[in-house]
């Protein structure tokens, strides 16, 4: 029998890592599993999730871990607006300081398995990535094709924006 | 069987492409967009303008023509009803702008004539009745609906807060339902005075307003009123407005009207006065004095004197240094007033504030210091220059001072429980943050001059904004909390620590909510015997569904220790042991055997609040 208070997580790539009970349990779909199979020193399969991903992933629970006992405690009306407003650690922003393609696929993950505090970090931070740029500039920097043709663009444009020409 | 559960989770989890995230995601990353920002990204691709389109759900109309889109962007959707229905039930906020009666946009051409500003009116007007969800309505240069009827407030079926501008006597001349009865905010602001205007006298407003029968009402503000024609008539029949909680007079000339205040707004909590005051010739006060729970004071004029009611907590503010020289805390009647705000340009005034706060408001148990001019920093080290030494009296001259030659012994400020203060973030040769070693100096100092502290609270932001409206408790600054533990048995071996903010704001909500009574000594965790303090795994903790705080009092002679569970958020107040709070809050007390284990200890406060709740 292993140490009862860590696991192992198998990476859709076969990488394996061995992390605390505590760690893992920010995730909910992990958290609910653990709780369903009791006991077990099987390994727990996460499909679809690369080991660098994972490895991100992990990065963040163990960093974060000591946030769980704030997340348990008292619920405060406003505490999910406080959420909404507060702004990106500095730590957080670090952590998200890679290319693209690895930050969509971390957010990803976290959303398959609803760690709540990395998928709204992680949406912040893309959020924050958009803010003041023109539609041509988003695609630009996310590198997206545009199917509106102009006349349909102006069209949206125009039924909008008046609302914004104060 | 591991794998089929992993395989089955509720979300996929394919690579993504970039920005082909899924859908949740996308609107999770939108939510956190501006309007401009969201309309940005909706038009990227068609994909995402399908997830996130953009949804207005605030407009502020300025020029006539946006009055005119308005209403064809409701209207006149492509999609049919349904779609007019959607974008009307997102609308929440709806204003409109004085501008909007003669202002045409320099730009754009809707093809509509605009001449017929009541033609407008109708439009925005029928816009508004279809927003379901409208909570918040403003309408300057209501003097037109006035006259036209224009606004039907029974049409307004959900609406929270109505703001109306530039109103005259139409508004009470009766037999009109300009008031939805859901309103629970309500701005009245008529014309300027040097406009010349018939002016409605505030009483025969708050007559007009009884008699709409508005049962949710609890917070009035209004703007630019006068005082009664006939004050013995008034005195007579004075209206009454029981519901409303809090009042707000901005540039409200309300003399010698104290008296039919008290008696129109009996149940009364909290008063606002901006840019005005109560004149000197108050007349008689009411007798009992009446009872506020908090006073705001901004920029009054230095001829305005006491608000002659009880307060527990006064909020001032003034905004110029000018205004600094004639500090005068004395408000209210002050006799029980237990906590301040002062929002002042920079801490050290002509006096220190230290001064001023000991010799006026001696009773004061916290006190929040909010700085407009000056870094954390230079505030600190300058509060810190008027604490006390260890050796010599804290004295000041009475020519430097206005009012007796007061001096204070070393502990005169012996009631503060807690100090928080807000000020400016350092310029960027200072790396943008204060030194914390200049945080840990103050704290020590702090610590040591304040015998009764058991909180500080610091936080520095870019800009602290002198607007009554502004309340920078809770998330709306980012602050520091530390707790000061106490060490009884040698005086000068206290320890500070800092404590989550989050639990530090669940302090300021108790006690800003607080009266003398709960706060005099043995209440929070300032006891006569040597005191536990709150942290000890043994002795405290915060229920993850409750918000308690535990103390207690340890008897030596008995060898017992008396545990204290406190109610902290919400209206309640801390109790005394053995006593049940007035308002039902307090949930248990027992004595327990200092040698009881923790696990027996925790199992008994369990039931207990079980038992309790």
């Amino acid at each position: 029998m292993g140490d009862s208070n860590r696991l192992t997580l198998v990476a859709s790539d076969g990488g394996k890592f061995v992390v605390d009970k505590e760690v893992v349990q920010m995730s909910v779909l992990l958290k609910n599993m653990i709780e369903d199979l009791g006991e077990t020193d099987e390994s727990i399969p996460i499909p679809n999730v690369t080991s660098p991903v994972l490895t991100k992933v992990i990065e963040f629970c163990e960093n974060h871990r000591t946030d769980a006992a704030r997340t348990d405690g008292p619920n405060v009306d406003g505490d999910d607006a406080r959420m909404r407003t507060a702004v990106v650690s500095d730590w957080d922003r670090q952590f998200f300081d890679v290319d693209q393609d690895l930050m969509f696929e971390i957010i990803v993950a976290a959303n398959y398995l609803d760690i709540k505090s990395l998928v709204d970090v992680g949406c912040k931070v893309v959020a924050d990535m958009i803010k003041g740029k023109s539609p041509q500039e988003i695609r630009d920097l996310f590198d997206i094709v545009n199917d509106f043709s102009p006349e349909e663009e102006a069209a949206l444009r125009k039924e909008n924006e008046w609302a914004n020409d104060r | 069987m591991i794998a089929a559960i992993a395989s089955a989770g509720r979300r996929s989890a394919f690579p993504p492409r970039r920005l082909s995230l899924p859908d949740d995601i996308l609107l999770e990353i939108a939510s956190y967009l501006s309007f401009r920002d969201s309309l940005s990204i909706s038009l990227v691709s068609k994909h995402v303008h399908n997830v996130v389109p953009p949804r207005i759900t605030t407009v502020i109309c300025s020029y006539q023509e946006h009055i005119v889109l308005l209403h064809a962007y409701v209207f006149r959707a492509r999609g049919g009803a349904d779609v007019a229905t959607e974008r009307a039930s997102r609308l929440s906020s709806l204003t409109l702008a004085e501008s909007a009666q003669n202002t045409r946009h320099p730009t754009a051409d809707t093809g509509e004539d605009l001449d017929n500003y009541e033609t407008l009116l109708t439009m925005f007007m029928t816009v508004a009745y279809t927003a379901k969800n409208l909570k918040y309505l403003r309408i300057d240069e209501f003097h037109i609906c006035c006259r036209t009827k224009a606004l039907d407030g029974t049409k307004l079926r959900n609406l929270v807060h109505m703001h109306l501008s530039d109103i005259t006597d139409g508004l009470v001349a009766g037999g009109h339902k300009f008031y939805p009865p859901t309103l629970r905010v309500l701005h009245l602001a008529q014309f300027e005075v040097w406009e010349l205007r018939p002016q409605i006298t505030a009483f025969a407003l708050f007559s007009s307003i009884e008699q709409q029968q508005l049962r949710s009402l609890s917070t009035l503000i209004i703007e630019n009123f006068v005082p009664c024609a006939d004050l013995s008539e008034m005195s007579n029949r004075a209206p009454q407005l029981a519901t409303v909680r809090e009042l707000v007079l901005i540039k409200a000339d309300l003399r010698a009207t104290t008296v039919l205040l008290s008696r129109t707004f009996p149940n009364l909590r909290s008063l606002c006065v901006v840019e005005y005051g109560f004149p000197h010739a108050i007349g008689t006060a009411p007798t009992p004095s009446p009872r506020l729970h908090a006073l705001t004071v901004v920029d009054s004029t230095s001829d305005a004197i006491i608000v002659p009611w009880t307060c527990d907590r006064l909020l001032y503010i003034c905004t110029t240094p000018a205004d600094a020289q004639a500090l005068e805390l004395r408000r209210c009647d002050h006799s029980e007033l237990v906590g301040l705000t002062l929002r002042i340009p920079h801490a050290k005034m002509r006096y220190g504030v230290w001064a001023v706060v000991l010799k006026t408001l001696p009773m004061i148990s916290w006190l929040e210091l909010e700085i407009l001019q000056k870094d954390l920093s230079s505030t600190l080290e300058i509060l810190q220059y008027d604490f006390p030494d260890d050796s010599d009296d804290f004295s000041y001259d009475s020519d430097d001072f206005p009012y007796d030659s007061i001096k204070f012994k070393r502990y005169s400020l012996d009631k503060v429980k807690c100090l928080s203060v807000l000020a400016l973030r350092p310029n960027s040769d200072c790396a943008g943050r204060t030194d914390p070693s200049v945080i840990q100096d103050f704290l020590r100092d702090a610590a040591r001059c304040m015998p009764a502290l058991r909180y500080v609270a610091l936080a520095e932001q870019d800009e602290v904004s002198a607007d009554w409206k502004e309340d920078y408790s809770g998330d709306h600054a980012p602050w520091r909390w530390w707790e000061v533990r106490r060490d009884r048995a040698e005086r000068g071996r206290d320890e500070v620590h800092e404590i989550p903010s989050w639990q530090g704001e669940r302090i300021r909500v108790y006690l800003r909510d607080a009266d003398a009574k709960h706060l005099s000594d043995g209440r929070l965790g300032v006891c006569s015997a040597p005191f536990v303090p709150t942290g000890s795994a043994f002795l405290s903790f915060l229920l993850s569904d409750a918000y308690f705080l535990v103390g207690g009092m340890l008897d030596r002679s008995s060898a017992s220790f008396t545990m204290i569970i406190c109610f902290v958020a919400g209206s309640g107040g801390i109790y005394e042991t053995g006593s049940l709070d007035v308002r039902g809050r307090v949930h248990a007390e027992m004595t327990v055997d200092t040698e009881q284990t923790q696990a027996s200890e925790h199992s008994y406060i369990q039931e207990n609040l079980t038992m309790q709740r």
